[in-house]
């Protein structure tokens, strides 16, 4: 494979790959877009106060999980591509696992963090449970 | 050897030396003092928003400045210290800075009680009407509001001086609105008054009424009192005496009509006035016999409402929660209290009640939890004629939701407000701990009843 290729192919992996994480992405932060949507309505004033910080609870927690890991992979891959002697799947495996482990550590890093008496988690957790599964 | 000994012997004397400065206070006879201190408006860059309504509006100007007022009650051998301030609620964190401040007064034996008249035009000391997901609490103010609360305390309790208590209510009409139907509501007017025996020295009328203080409306961004302020200026004009106003069970939503259309500003004065009216006709009689004595009972309410957790988490809530190991479930902390005050019975509450849950009546939902025993019911079984509720004291942990009428929404609970199969609303509940509030307020008033 000529490495005019080796790029292309490293570009057309990594746009499927950025896009399965978008569609997941997207499937994650549903239930909190429907929330968005149902509390930002013509609602009591009181309630419409916290749409913003749903917002930046998305914005805290599931956009950088998908958008960091997604960077540090492709900047992974693109160094594995200088290593000579190795074949196309292998470094593309190995980028796979360096960004779902930067995800995995990411995430729970975020999940479990615990401030004030209160583990993050938990607030996922309640959210579902008082919703009857939120399908998070 | 010896050294141990003395060291010791001393260890074992400090705390009696200690005990022996704290002057008792057990005084016989009705002894009363009272203070009014302005919370001054710090010189900071920070922002101060207005407590209510919707978050991130700043204060535009100064209709009236917020006072802390203090009372203390002295009643054969027993006392309290009851401090009200003119702001929308103050979590059991604050609460604890000012009596931490107060520390000489209740080692004095001396009870104190910290409630909030629930002004929804005075500054956000709860923290939850700043730009979302931050802080609304302006610390200067927060500062400012603890040492006004500290100051007014001690200075009515130097100002003690003897006399008489009396005490009387009265019926008001057209003077209540509640927003959310079955109307349900205590229409009377409560009244303590302290008359002293010497001329030299003013008294006091307590005034214990339930609405909220919002007669500036939602679209209000002046910084104000709202009408206690205006009732106690009048109290003043018309009597001289002093005037402290304690808000009461003011959940569902209770609050004032608009007596002025389309004048804020006016409408709050009259709104002030007409409670003086009131307050001026109250029939007194004299309290001749009893003691003053106060029991306080923690208790521990599940806590269900995801935004508490998230504003706990965040470090805006000031109230304790607790998670336990078995269960993992959350908690929140807080405390409610008996007053007797000869015979008649005050209910420390910290919150925001139904008055369904003090009095009875109210809706059922099909398959919903009966409500537990009417407050007033629990009272007159322990031999009390009367109940006068004080609300958001020594705490605000939100609305106290009857759980016959609980109702959250399906999809989103405590996010969006639900409405029922008969197409009320049911906004309260966004704002509530859980369904689980109202039964743990009510073992807990037994047994501080039972006591």
């Amino acid at each position: 494979m000529s490495k005019r290729k080796k790029y292309l192919f490293c570009l057309a992996a990594g746009a499927v790959f950025s896009a399965v994480y978008v569609l997941l992405a997207l499937y994650t932060v549903r239930s909190f877009g429907d929330i968005l949507r149902v509390v930002g309505g013509s609602l009591h004033p009181d309630v419409q106060t916290f749409v913003p910080i749903f917002s930046q609870l998305k914005d805290a927690c599931v956009f950088p999980p998908v958008w960091l890991p997604l960077a540090v992979g492709a900047l992974l891959a693109l160094w594995l591509f200088r290593i000579r002697h190795s074949r196309v799947w292998v470094k593309a495996v190995f980028a796979v696992t360096c960004v779902l482990i930067a995800l995995v550590t990411y995430l729970c890093t975020v999940v479990l963090s615990f401030a004030n008496g209160v583990l993050f988690l938990d607030i996922i957790l309640s959210l579902i449970q008082n919703a009857g599964g939120l399908g998070l | 050897m010896k050294k141990v000994l003395c060291l010791l012997l001393a260890l074992l004397f400090v705390p009696c030396f200690f005990t022996a400065a704290c002057k008792e206070d057990k005084k016989e006879g009705m002894w009363s003092g009272y203070a009014c201190e302005e919370i001054p408006l710090p010189q900071t860059e920070k922002p101060l928003y207005i407590a209510g309504y919707r978050g991130g509006r700043e204060i535009s100007g100064v209709l009236d400045i917020p006072c802390v007022r203090a009372l203390y009650l002295s009643y054969n051998g027993g006392s309290a210290l009851m401090l009200s301030v003119d702001c929308v609620g103050l979590t059991s964190d604050t609460v604890a800075k000012i009596v931490k401040g107060l520390r000489s007064v209740q080692r004095a034996g001396c009870e104190i009680n910290v409630c909030a008249t629930h002004s929804h035009a005075g500054i956000d000391t709860m923290g939850l009407w700043g730009n979302a997901a931050l802080e609304g609490k302006n610390p200067d103010y927060m500062q400012a509001l603890v040492s006004a609360a500290i100051r007014a305390g001690k200075r009515a309790y130097d100002s003690q001086a003897e006399g008489s208590f009396t005490y009387g209510k009265i019926k008001t009409e057209g003077l209540l609105y509640d927003s959310r139907l079955p109307h349900v509501y205590d229409e009377y007017l409560y009244q303590l008054r302290f008359i002293p025996n010497e001329a030299s020295v003013t008294g006091t009328r307590a005034v214990f009424f339930g609405a909220h203080a919002e007669a500036l409306r939602g679209d209000n961004t002046l910084l104000s009192a709202d009408f206690p302020r205006y009732l106690s200026d009048e109290i003043k004009r018309r009597s001289g005496e002093n005037c402290i106003f304690f808000n009461g069970a003011i959940g569902g939503l209770i609050m004032t009509p608009e007596l002025v259309q389309g004048d804020a500003v006016e409408n709050v004065r009259k709104t002030g006035a007409r409670i003086a009216d009131y307050v001026m006709a109250v029939e007194e009689s004299p309290i001749t016999e009893g003691t003053l004595t106060q029991k306080r009972v923690s208790l521990s309410v599940p806590l269900h409402n995801t935004l508490y957790l998230y504003y706990k988490f965040l470090g805006i809530l000031g109230n304790p929660i607790r998670k336990s190991l078995f269960t993992g479930a959350y908690a929140l902390k807080t405390e409610l209290s008996v007053l007797h005050i000869g015979t008649l019975t005050f209910a420390l509450l910290p919150g925001e009640i139904f008055p369904e849950l003090v009095q009875g009546g109210g809706i059922a939902q099909p398959g919903a939890p009966a409500n537990p025993e009417p407050l007033l019911d629990i009272a007159k079984r322990y031999g009390a004629e009367d109940l006068i509720v004080i609300g958001l004291c020594n705490d605000e942990i939100g609305y106290i939701v009857p759980p016959a009428d609980y109702v959250l929404h399906g999809e989103y609970p405590f996010l969006t407000e639900a409405v029922d199969a008969s197409g009320r609303r049911h906004y309260e509940e966004t704002n509530s701990v859980s369904s689980d509030c109202a039964y743990r307020i009510a073992e807990a008033f037994e047994k501080a009843m039972r006591e």
